[in-house]
């Protein structure tokens, strides 16, 4: 099974939860967080190997290009400009390939765009791995760093640590899970990034459980999340060092039991 | 002027540092979390007008498809015929031989402006389905075109939150203690100085009046979780004034 955690509002306790499903289950995990990556921080983990990750996008040869800008009207991207002479901007690629494709005389090559890196763990206590994207900070391409990961998953025990919100890449992480763990605490802030959070959890058609952490901080936030989400709920207590607690690995193991 | 209030990790305090700032102010909030706006969480908002209403673009594949797969080819998402997934970008049109991609429009939503009456305080916000695509274009149309404003962040150092800082003056850095916390944070300020922006450094929910590094040191307060859990904004800026007046201060 590949199982993703995720949590909507940040700050409500997704990582560490996921640093518990991990301890538990023993599986590899990939950190899809890319933009804010801290899952290796969670767990007692040293570094094995670093690989930079690049998109393809173009290059020109210029005694073969004709200046004709097919290229430029095919590059959804608005990354290419052709005057009298040819500009590319590597920033604003895609890496979809269409203007070497496109290209009437074959002007076009592949040259590699680099948006971030992957570093590779190992996790000491449960000897596999953790695989973490890491996106150059300042580039907008997290995306594409995100399904980087997702196409290069090995096996079907794996769990993902999604990123933060409810957005397109959140989506693409449990489109390529099998179960969801989401969790959430009973405030109302959280509770509200919930509910938008499950349209997309439905969307992507998947059985999923709700894991109300922290639950004890507000009873009266607690049941009206049971009573209202359409979703098998369990609660977790507020303890005082959730990495170490039994209590919440108790309640993760309920929850992962459940699915 | 543009304040961007920002953090990386999630859950550090930004958007009620955002209400208590934009109160200090008298700035205009802009709730710049598209997929998960939260101020309506926090604070009693009446409608008062449609900013700007969001459409997009999705693409299906229509009854002249040949199914030779060169879309899916171009799809960095492999999103034809999901309008969840897809970003609309029009790349499989272009590269399909048959003409058989259909782009077609669809309403997610609009972004509004509303009032909360206790605070008399104006909020930019947007009520748009949260698999919207191009939610740099959604922040920048979220931004007044003149006045002071205090953009709330969503977490991490994505697509938006770029967007938000190309539009600011200056940017408020939140964390808080803990390792993780912390390790985005630094991301967070890299990413500030690579934009040149003059920031304010806080660290939120502190164990301890004397950590370093930093310009404004709050500390841990029962009386915020209490404001927050009662919906209650008037607590929520009483207990956060005197810190959020020495942010106010630092500001350029
Ligand atoms: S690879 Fe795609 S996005 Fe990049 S320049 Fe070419 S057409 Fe534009
Ligand atoms: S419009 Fe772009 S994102 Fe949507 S299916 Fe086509 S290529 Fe993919």
């Amino acid at each position: 099974m590949r199982l993703a955690v995720t949590g909507g509002k940040g700050g409500v306790g997704k990582t560490t939860v996921a640093a518990h499903a991990h301890r538990i289950l023993g599986w590899d995990a990939v950190d899809l967080d890319v933009t804010a990556p801290n899952l290796h921080l969670y767990l007692d983990c040293e570094e094995v190997e670093r690989r930079r990750v690049h998109l393809l996008g173009p290059k020109v040869d210029p005694d073969s290009c004709t200046l004709c800008g097919e290229c430029a009207r095919a590059c959804p991207a608005g990354a290419l400009i052709v005057g009298r002479s040819w500009d590319f901007d590597p920033d604003l690629c895609h890496g979809c390939g269409l203007c070497v494709r496109v290209c009437p005389r074959g002007a076009l090559d592949y040259v590699e765009i680099e948006i971030g890196e992957v570093r590779e763990y190992r996790v000491r206590d449960t000897g596999s791995r953790l695989r973490s994207g890491r996106l150059n900070v300042g580039d907008r391409r997290s995306r594409h760093l995100v399904n980087h990961l997702l196409d290069r998953l090995e096996g079907d025990e794996i769990l993902l640590d999604t990123p933060a919100g409810a957005g397109k890449e959140v989506y693409d992480a449990l489109r390529a899970a099998d179960a969801a763990l989401v969790v959430t605490q009973p405030t109302p802030a959280a509770y509200r990034d919930l509910r938008r959070l499950l349209r997309v959890v439905r969307a992507a058609d998947l059985p999923h459980v709700v894991l109300i952490n922290m639950a004890d901080v507000s009873e009266r936030w607690t049941e009206r999340i049971e009573r209202e989400v359409d979703a098998p709920t369990l609660r977790a207590p507020r303890v005082d060092d959730p990495l170490e607690s039994d209590e919440l690995r108790d309640a993760v193991r309920a929850a992962l039991d459940e699915l | 002027m543009r304040v961007a209030v920002l953090g990386g990790k999630g859950g550090v305090g930004k958007t009620v540092i955002s209400i208590a700032l934009a109160h200090e102010l008298g700035a205009v909030l802009v709730d710049a979390d598209v997929t998960e706006p939260d101020t309506p969480a926090y604070l009693d908002l009446e409608r008062e007008r449609t900013v700007t209403e969001v459409r997009a673009r999705y693409a299906v594949r229509t009854e002249d498809c040949v199914g030779c797969e060169r879309c899916l080819e171009v799809c960095p998402w492999r999103a034809l015929d999901d309008p969840v997934a897809c970003d609309g970008c029009g790349a499989c049109a272009t590269a399909c031989p048959e003409d058989a991609i259909e782009l077609r429009e669809t309403e997610l939503g609009r972004v509004v402006e509303s009032r909360e009456p206790e605070l008399n305080l104006r909020v930019v916000h947007p009520e748009v389905e949260p698999w919207a695509p191009e939610l740099a274009n959604i922040v920048h149309q979220m931004i007044p075109e003149d006045g002071d404003c205090v953009i709330d962040c969503p977490a991490g150092l994505g697509c938006p939150v770029i967007a938000a800082l190309t539009s600011a003056d200056a940017a408020v850095l939140v964390t808080t203690p803990e390792p993780a916390a912390l390790h985005d944070y630094r991301r967070a300020q890299a990413l500030a100085r690579k934009l040149d922006l003059p920031t304010v450094r806080v660290l939120n929910r502190a164990d301890s009046d004397d950590r370093g590094g930093f310009d404004v040191v709050i500390p841990e307060d029962e009386r915020v979780l209490r404001a927050v859990l009662d919906r209650d904004p008037r607590g929520l800026v009483s207990a956060l004034r005197e810190r959020v007046r020495r942010i106010a201060a630092l500001l350029p």
